[in-house]
């Protein structure tokens, strides 16, 4: 039942969209009480009037002619050559037509009071509809120029990048390990209930951050997905950047850092910045997986 | 990507070596001991039943193995066949007759553990045990002939060094704590000390953790 009105719903929408379509190079840039009227070469087109407002003609080119069928119940006045301002005299002024006659269009106005105020247009512009479609294909392929420039620029930027990242990253390890290089056991090692076991293995000095390694073993019959890696000084997270690879067949999904498959093994890197702030402290690795289940508690983890 | 190339240099890094689930895991056991006791005399070998509490601790160097040693306390009796004593200065008395053992026995051994979550397990181990066999206590009837004084037989203290065997079966309740049960077979050496074999069964729960040396 859903089905079927969801359906309706959705082809009366294409309907709709259609009829839009169809009618869009006719009305286009609709706003308010203004709008844009695309012409061919000639036409009728209604214009809803009020005596409140003073509505506003603009016309593509010079206006050669202009005739009204009302002039005692309508007030035409020309604004240069390209323009008009027409307003209604008379609150119950009848329909009457203006013909409008320029080098380019030839277009009959059809004048009409509008009993609300609100749907009295106060600005009508008539374009060729011609030139306007000539202008966006130009613009359109401007902007399809411009893009295929800077997607070659974005690409040649990438290109570089490329070609100095390693440069610089090989740099900044080269700078770290003059400063500082260390490689130092850890001993820590804790299991959950699950038959999970993490253990820090050792932490590797590289200028003023340290790069602890852990190893998981799963012996849990269930794949164990690594979800979070914390290593914690007191309640504050000093974990930075992880990186985490497995034996397992299955890739990682959203939200998961690695999985290590039942009877598996998995290692992985945890960063901490700024580690000489940390040296001498007990600091603690927490890994869980999603919504922190099964999580593993390594405490006691102390960087010399 | 920097960071990522340093990962990548620390993973490079890293130690061969893997984790290991037993691997450095320490253990203290309680256990709950009972099973048929074969006593020696200097006679005879008699039968009956002992019971006792025990304590072990043990470190596992792989996921296969712990080392452990054990400290067991028994008590029993054993009965004998009937046989003559001649205690000085009174007459010679005969019948069926009984001698407690009291024994203290420190072992060390090694269990093969090949589970998880359910472990059966494997242990031998080797040591020695202070025996003390008490004055028999012999069966007349209507009356016993108890004590060294009556019997002519005083308690004695033996050394004994033995040999364990036990299977079981164990469960991991969580990351801290197991369970199990096992069956066992406790032979003194031949030639060393009076006759001593148990055959036992143990209940026993045991606290796991990771010590820091």
């Amino acid at each position: 039942m859903h089905a079927r009105r969801g359906r309706h719903a959705a082809l009366q929408f294409m309907i709709l969209a259609a009829f839009a379509l169809v009618a869009a190079p006719a009305l286009a840039q609709d706003s308010g009480q203004a709008k844009t009227i695309l012409v061919d070469e000639g036409g009728s087109y209604e214009v809803l009037v009020h005596p409140d407002f003073v509505t506003i003609l603009y016309l593509p080119d010079k206006l050669e002619k202009a005739l009204g069928s009302d002039t005692t119940s309508y007030e035409v006045k020309p604004i240069g050559s390209t323009s008009l301002a027409i307003r209604p005299l008379k609150a119950d002024a009848k329909p009457a037509n203006l013909a409008l006659a320029t080098a380019s269009i030839k277009v009959s106005v059809v004048l009409r009071v509008s009993q609300s105020r609100d749907a009295a247009m106060t600005q009508v512009t008539f374009k060729r509809a011609d030139v306007e479609a000539e202008l966006e294909r130009r613009i359109a392929e401007k902007v399809k120029a411009r893009t295929a420039e800077l997607e070659a620029r974005v690409a040649a930027m990438q290109q570089q990048m490329d070609a100095e990242l390693p440069k610089l990253a090989d740099g900044l390890i080269a700078a770290r390990i003059l400063q500082r290089r260390d490689l130092r056991k850890l001993d820590a090692i804790e299991r959950n209930d699950a038959n999970v076991v993490v253990e820090t293995k050792d932490v590797l000095f590289l200028g003023d951050d340290a790069f602890i390694t852990f190893d998981i073993e799963n012996r849990n019959k269930a794949p164990y997905r690594l979800a979070t890696v914390a290593m914690l000084d007191g309640t504050r997270d000093t974990a930075g950047v992880v990186r985490f690879t497995s034996d397992a067949a299955e890739t990682a999904g959203a939200g998961v850092i690695g999985v290590v498959r039942p009877g598996g093994h998995g290692k992985g890197v945890v960063v901490v910045r700024r580690a000489a702030d940390l040296v001498g402290k007990r600091l603690t690795l927490v890994v869980a997986e999603p919504g922190g289940k099964s999580k593993v508690v390594v405490d006691r983890i102390v960087l010399r | 990507m920097i960071r990522a190339d340093l990962c990548a240099f620390a993973i490079a890094t890293a130690a061969a070596g893997t984790a290991h689930a037993d691997r450095r895991e320490a253990s203290l056991h309680a256990h709950a001991v009972g099973g048929a006791l074969t006593l020696g005399d200097a006679r005879r070998d008699g039968t009956g039943l002992a019971s006792g509490i025990a304590a072990r601790a043990s470190y596992a160097t792989s996921n296969a193995f712990q080392y452990d040693a054990q400290l067991t306390l028994l008590a029993g009796r054993a009965s004998f066949a009937r046989a003559s004593f001649m205690p000085a200065g009174r007459p010679p008395v005969s019948g069926s007759f009984t001698r407690s053992a009291q024994a203290s026995r420190l072992d060390a051994g090694a269990t093969l553990r090949l589970g998880v979550q359910w472990i059966p397990t494997l242990r031998v181990a080797a040591g020695a045990q202070l025996v003390r066999r008490g004055a028999p206590t012999v069966d007349l009837g209507a009356a016993t002939a108890d004590g060294e004084e009556a019997t002519g037989v005083a308690a004695t203290l033996d050394l004994n060094l033995v040999g364990i065997a036990t299977v079981g079966l164990d469960y991991r309740v969580n990351r801290r704590l197991i369970v199990g049960a096992a069956a066992g077979v406790v032979q003194a050496v031949p030639g060393v000390g009076p006759t001593w074999r148990t055959l036992d069964v143990t209940l026993h729960a045991a606290y796991y953790w990771y010590p820091r040396w």
